[in-house]
């Protein structure tokens, strides 16, 4: 089981950062969150791991959310914070771009329903529609109709947010 | 003849069909040219869509040591009894015994040349960051008086001198400083609460989350017990091969802060923050998290300590 559980580690720590980063948008934050998902994984041992951990990654994340509400104040500081590093090697110009279109992206998962936006998540996370199905309540059958909406709005949202982007600098 | 619905098209080409289904589908697919193109309309969204997502990508993350981990899970399922119980017996340790300690340890209580006058820390949990009273250029001892928005989480209660002699901080067998904290003031009354403690005693008590520089000789380990479900702060003093003793200080961002501030010499450079693993605490409002942070101190330079940071990792 142990063995079972680091291998899992190995291979499914990305993938839960992945999910958590898009969450919270916070590298550590999210890199946080998923060792605790798994410190939890290694206390409980779930019979079956995988669906297990996303389902506590989605419970944690959700939980950050409030908490980010209350605390707005230290987070509004946070993004001044001082201890988050840049990567040297990107040139500014290069980090602006980045963070723009990383932005929409953003913005544009944010305009998607909750329940849309986790279905995606789950399987750009790399879950099957089974596992997809069990956590988030949906009949399997029902995974791939909430895919193609999620996947067809997050693309339509995405290109007005870049239409009006383009609009605004022109 | 029935054509493929959408979603069938996205399920299909996300492999989440039976064998069976996936070739109906194909066989369709084979004799109809409306439902080859809905496919490749389907197979360019969802590629559009992984382009997308592949944006929003976190930086590269390497799993820390899966042992680490496992330890820390240990922890997790024992450590509220024995924290409070740990909790307790400190806090009673450092009423019954704080100022015995104080008179004992210091043995220039009047002529040290190290006072230092100083803001007492802020409210010890869940500061961010950026309230670090900490310049990584600057010698500590002018990081003073705190910055505006310390003073404003915590207005000063006292002035309160803190001495520390220059052996004292990694040498000697026990904390040595002098402590006159007003009784009403609990967060300067937890300075008594250092202790110098084993490798193992202080890996039991963070969970394998001990900071230190790899390769440098271990002279000493001083701990000051954290609330109930926090990581204690750390202080891990280091054999530098230049001669001089360089300490890693760990624990939550404003208590590092104070202790920088407050309680070191005056000749000590402190290296820039870096984040180190927060505390989770159960509460009745779900996990919070408190952000730690971690620092070195020694007399090397600045730029030497930036260096040292960086090379710290939590074992």
């Amino acid at each position: 089981m142990t063995d079972d559980l680091e291998q899992l580690y190995q291979t499914m720590y990305p993938s839960v950062v992945r999910f958590l980063y898009r969450k919270v948008w916070d590298q550590d934050r999210a890199e946080d969150l998923a060792q605790e998902v798994f410190i939890r994984a290694m206390a409980h041992r779930p019979e079956k791991p995988r669906a297990w951990i996303f389902a506590v990654a989605a419970n944690l994340a959700r939980d950050e959310a409030r908490a980010a509400i209350r605390r707005k104040r230290h987070l509004t500081l946070l993004t001044n914070d001082p201890v988050t590093l840049n990567s040297p090697s990107e040139s500014a110009h290069d980090t602006v771009e980045h963070d723009e279109q990383m932005a929409q992206v953003q913005l544009a998962l944010d305009a998607l329903t909750p329940r849309d936006r986790e279905v995606l998540l789950l399987w750009d996370a790399g879950l099957s529609y089974q596992e997809i199905a069990k956590q988030t309540g949906l009949a399997v059958g029902a995974v791939g109709t909430t895919l193609a909406r999620a996947r067809k709005r997050l693309v339509e949202a995405h290109d007005r947010m870049e239409a009006e982007d383009r609009a605004a600098h022109s | 003849m029935r054509h493929i619905p959408e979603d069938e098209l996205h399920a299909y080409l996300d492999q989440a069909l039976s064998r069976s289904q996936c070739i109906e589908i194909e066989t369709h697919l084979s004799r109809c040219a409306g439902c080859r193109t809905a496919r490749d309309g389907v197979a360019a969204l969802r590629d559009r869509t992984t382009a997308l997502l592949a944006r929003s990508m976190p930086r590269l993350v390497t799993p820390p040591a899966y042992a680490s981990l496992a330890q820390r899970a240990v922890t997790h399922r024992r450590h509220s009894w024995r924290r409070s119980a740990l909790w307790a017996a400190s806090l009673a340790g450092a009423l019954i015994g704080g100022w015995g300690l104080r008179a004992a340890l210091d043995p220039h209580p009047a002529e040290s040349p190290m006072a230092m006058t100083t803001a007492p820390p802020s409210a010890i949990d869940d500061l961010p960051a950026s309230d670090l009273p900490i310049n990584p250029s600057a010698e500590v001892a002018t990081a003073l008086p705190a910055p505006a928005e310390t003073r404003q989480a915590a207005p000063p209660l006292a002035t309160v001198p803190a001495r520390l002699t220059a052996e004292g901080v990694a040498a000697s067998a026990a904390p040595a400083r002098e402590i006159e904290a007003p009784s009403e003031s609990p967060a300067t009354a937890l300075d008594a609460l250092w202790s110098p403690v084993t490798l193992e005693e202080a890996e039991e008590a963070t969970g394998a989350m001990v900071p230190a520089i790899p390769g440098l000789p271990v002279v000493e380990i001083q701990l000051r017990r954290g609330g109930p479900q926090e990581r204690p702060l750390l202080m891990v003093s280091q054999h530098h091969p230049s001669g001089e003793l360089v300490h890693t200080i760990e624990g939550p961002v404003s208590m590092v802060a104070a202790v920088v501030a407050d309680q070191l010499e005056q000749r000590f450079h402190s290296s820039e923050p870096a984040r180190s693993l927060p505390d989770y605490l159960d509460t009745a409002d779900g996990i919070r998290r408190t952000s730690r942070v971690l620092v070195v101190v020694s007399r090397l330079s600045a730029d030497s300590l930036n260096a040292l940071v960086q090379t710290v990792v939590l074992k």
